[in-house]
C-alpha cells in the first residue's frame, strides 16, 4: 500500500490545474493530521510552515522570482523551447505553496522541568535564542522537515493530489555574530519580498492537482535517454556490511 | 488509509533480541524505499550503512558514542552511577541499525555529468566540498526514513530514530572503519520489546507539541 502510493508520485512542473483549486479546508485538514503523527526530537518541531493561498497572487508571483534561476522566472530555462501554454493557460503555477523556515521554539513543560531539575537552560539548542540558527539545529530541523514533507506527501497523493519539492532559491547563512547573510538570485529576488520570512528558509513545496496534460517538462528517467536522471545504484546508496573475518 | 499505519509508529526504547526478521525482508524493503525516494537532481548524496545482528561489538561502539554525546550534552552534570542508558536500548538490541552518512558522488549520472561539462556546480560531486551539502542530505535523509518507517510498519516492524550523537566521523572511524564522512541519522529496525511512554510530571503530559497554530501560518 504505501509502495503503491508513493509510485504515484511525480515531480509537477508545468501540469499544475488551473480549474480545479483544492479547499482550504482540504489543504488544512491534510497539515493538521501531518503535525499529529510527524515525529519531532523532544517534540518541539523546531520549523515553521508559512501556506501562501491561492488567491494570494502577489506572493506566489514573488516565490516563483524568488525560486528561478533564470530572468525569464523559469527554474531551467526548458521551457523557452516549448509550448506549455494552451488556451492561454499557464501551467506552471502551483495553486499552494508551502514556505518551510526554521523556528525558535518554545519550551514545552518536559523541557521546563528538565532543565529546572538539573538546573541547566543550556541543554535544548531548539529553544535557545542564541544557538537554535545554528548549525545543529539546523540539522535536526532539516532531517525533522523532511520527515513532515514526507507524510505529507503520502497524505496528499492518497487524496489525488500532486506535490513538489524545490530548494532552488537563495541560502540564508549565518554570520559569527548569529545574523543572517541573505544571498539573492540572477533575477534579483531575495526573500525580503516576503516579510514574514524571518529565518533561514529550508524547503519550498507545491501542491495542487494535476492537470490532464502532459508536463512537458516532466524529468526523463527513461534509461539511455540523453537526458537520463537516473538515480545512483541501490548498493551505492544502501551498504550492508556482513561479519568480518579479519 | 496511510494515516492508520503512520499511527502505529512508537518510539521503541529496546527490541526484542530472540525476533531477527529476515536480511532478504529488509533488503526488499531498503530496496523499495530507494526506488521511492526522491532526490535533489537525483543525487542521493548519502550513504545507509545496515549494521545487521551479526554485529553485537560495532552495536556497542554506536551506542557508547550516542551516550558519550548524551553525558556531553547535558554538561556531564546528569552522572549517575555507571548504569545502561534506557533512552539508548535500542541501539544494542535491535536487529538491524541503519546509520546514514554523507556520501561524495564520484560517478554522476549523465544528466550531471552534461551539465557538470556544461559549468554547472553541484557540491555532492564536488570531493572537497561535497559535506556542505549536508542540509539537502539531512532533509533527503529525513523523507527516505519516513518511506521505510512506512514500508517497516506495514510489515509489523518497529523503528526508532536517533540524533543524538557525535556528527564528528573520527569520533566514529577508529570502531567503525567504514564510516568516513558525517553521520547524519541512526535507525533501528526490529520488533519492538519496550516503547517509550508520553513523559510526565506530577500525572500530566509535559512533552507535548506545539499547537497546529504555532507551526502553521496562513498568508
Amino acid at each position: 500500500m504505501i509502495e503503491d502510493l508513493y509510485k504515484k508520485r511525480r515531480q509537477i512542473r508545468s501540469a499544475w490545474d488551473q480549474k480545479r483549486i483544492p479547499s482550504k479546508e482540504l489543504i488544512e485538514g491534510l497539515l493538521k493530521k501531518t503535525l499529529e503523527f510527524a515525529p519531532s526530537k523532544q517534540n518541539l518541531f523546531p520549523f515553521k510552515v508559512h501556506v501562501i493561498e491561492p488567491d494570494n497572487t502577489k506572493d506566489l508571483h514573488n516565490i516563483a522570482g524568488i525560486c528561478a534561476l533564470h530572468k525569464t522566472g523559469s527554474v531551467n530555462n526548458w521551457e523557452k523551447n516549448l509550448n506549455n501554454k494552451s488556451n492561454n493557460t499557464d501551467y506552471t503555477k502551483a495553486p499552494w505553496v508551502l514556505i518551510f523556515e526554521l523556528r525558535l521554539c518554545e519550551p514545552n513543560s518536559f523541557v521546563t522541568n528538565h532543565s529546572k531539575i538539573h538546573n541547566d537552560w543550556t541543554r535544548f539548542n531548539q529553544i535557545m535564542p542564541s544557538r537554535y540558527r545554528k548549525n545543529t539545529n539546523m540539522k535536526l530541523a532539516s532531517t525533522e522537515i523532511g520527515m513532515y514533507i514526507e507524510l505529507l506527501t503520502g497524505l496528499c497523493l492518497e487524496k489525488d493530489l500532486a506535490i513538489s519539492y524545490i530548494m532552488s532559491f537563495p541560502n540564508w547563512s549565518l554570520s559569527k555574530e548569529g545574523e543572517y547573510m541573505k544571498d539573492g538570485n540572477k533575477t534579483g529576488y531575495t526573500w525580503d519580498k516576503l516579510p514574514y520570512i524571518t529565518e533561514a528558509p529550508v524547503m519550498v513545496v507545491q501542491i495542487g492537482y494535476k492537470a490532464p496534460i502532459k508536463d512537458p517538462l516532466a524529468t526523463k528517467i527513461k534509461f539511455g535517454h540523453s537526458y537520463e536522471e537516473n538515480k545512483p545504484d541501490f548498493k551505492t546508496v544502501i551498504n550492508f556490511h556482513p561479519k568480518r573475518t579479519d | 488509509m496511510i494515516e492508520d499505519i503512520y499511527k502505529k509508529r512508537k518510539h521503541i526504547l529496546s527490541f526484542d533480541e530472540t525476533i531477527i526478521p529476515d536480511k532478504n525482508l529488509i533488503n526488499s524493503l531498503l530496496k523499495k524505499t530507494w526506488e521511492l525516494t526522491p532526490s535533489k537532481n537525483q543525487f542521493m548524496s548519502y550513504t545507509a550503512h545496515v549494521v545487521g545482528p551479526e554485529h553485537k561489538s560495532y552495536k556497542k561502539s554506536i551506542y557508547d558514542i550516542c551516550t558519550m554525546n548524551e553525558s556531553s550534552a547535558n554538561n556531564n552534570k546528569i552522572i549517575d552511577k555507571p548504569r545502561l542508558n534506557e533512552n539508548l536500548m535500542c541501539l544494542l538490541t535491535a536487529p538491524y541499525v541503519l546509520i546514514f552518512t554523507n556520501r561524495y558522488e564520484d560517478t554522476p549520472n549523465k544528466e550531471q555529468s552534461y551539465l557538470i561539462s556544461r559549468g554547472v556546480y553541484y557540491e555532492a560531486a564536488d570531493k572537497d566540498n561535497f559535506e556542505r551539502n549536508m542540509n539537502i542530505n539531512l532533509l533527503e535523509v529525513g523523507m527516505f526514513s519516513k518511506i521505510l518507517t512506512g514500508l517497516c510498519l506495514e510489515n509489523n516492524l518497529d523503528i526508532t530514530y536517533t540524533k543524538c550523537f557525535s556528527t564528528n566521523y573520527k569520533n566514529w572511524e577508529k570502531t567503525m572503519p567504514f564510516i568516513k564522512t558525517s553521520p547524519l541519522l541512526i535507525m533501528s529496525i526490529g520488533k519492538g520489546k519496550k516503547a517509550k511512554n508520553p513523559k510526565t510530571y506530577k500525572g500530566e503530559v509535559t512533552d507535548l507539541r506545539p499547537d497546529f497554530e504555532r507551526i502553521v501560518e496562513w498568508i
